[in-house]
């Protein structure tokens, strides 16, 4: 498995690659994908992209917008984000031991969500909103803690190489 | 000018179109970048 990954400052990691990076290779899986022909050879991550343009609905948490939804829960008992986040005082939700209620109320989670609802209103022109519902919260948060909004050019070459592959071929 | 034919992945992925599973960030392998 190969993931981008990258900090609060969007800055990769030092064992990671760039998003474009990552994308670039994908594509280059896709073609060799689609070249090689095996049907037992399955990649999720274009199985995802292929099965949402094709009106399946496969949908991966990265394409679900709901990045509110998907908690970690560590060893000492405390509840952060998905842990594709920063393990920061920003994205601490509570502890176990505390009603589900008041996790749920909790300042940090609701100023989450208010984040990705305005990302989400940002994202909804795009002709690809439907495929990636405004994206992973971990690659548009440096974007957003910089008071901007994603700039996901790349990720949109990357559904337009797959879309233009499904037109060749007259699946859409 | 006849039409091209679709790679049996495709094809596949076409048929497979309908599934509803929904993977969690579990099985996307997060792990991998836990801080």
């Amino acid at each position: 498995m190969i993931l981008p990954g990258q900090d609060s400052h969007g800055n990769p990691y030092p064992h990671s690659i760039s998003q474009q990076a990552y994308l670039k290779f994908l594509l280059s899986i896709f073609n060799q994908w689609v070249g090689i022909d095996d049907e037992d050879i399955e990649i999720r991550d274009l199985k995802s992209i292929i099965d949402l343009m094709l009106g399946g609905e496969f949908r991966e948490c990265v394409y679900m917008g709901r990045c509110d939804i998907f908690a970690t829960v560590y060893s000492d008992g405390s509840i952060y984000s998905c842990d594709a986040l920063p393990k920061t005082r920003e994205f601490y939700f509570g502890r176990v031991n505390q009603p589900v209620k008041d996790i749920r109320k909790s300042a940090n989670l609701l100023k989450l969500i208010r984040m990705i609802n305005i990302h989400k209103k940002f994202c909804g022109a795009c002709e690809y909103f439907k495929i990636c519902k405004s994206g992973c919260l971990q690659d548009y948060l440096p974007d957003l803690l910089k008071g901007g909004n994603s700039s996901c050019g790349d990720l949109k070459r990357y559904y337009t190489t797959v879309r233009s592959k499904l037109l060749e071929y007259d699946l859409l | 000018m006849a039409k091209k034919q679709v790679p049996k992945v495709l094809a596949k992925a076409l048929l497979n179109s309908q599934s509803r599973i929904v993977a969690s960030p579990w099985d996307k392998g997060h792990w991998a970048n836990r801080k």
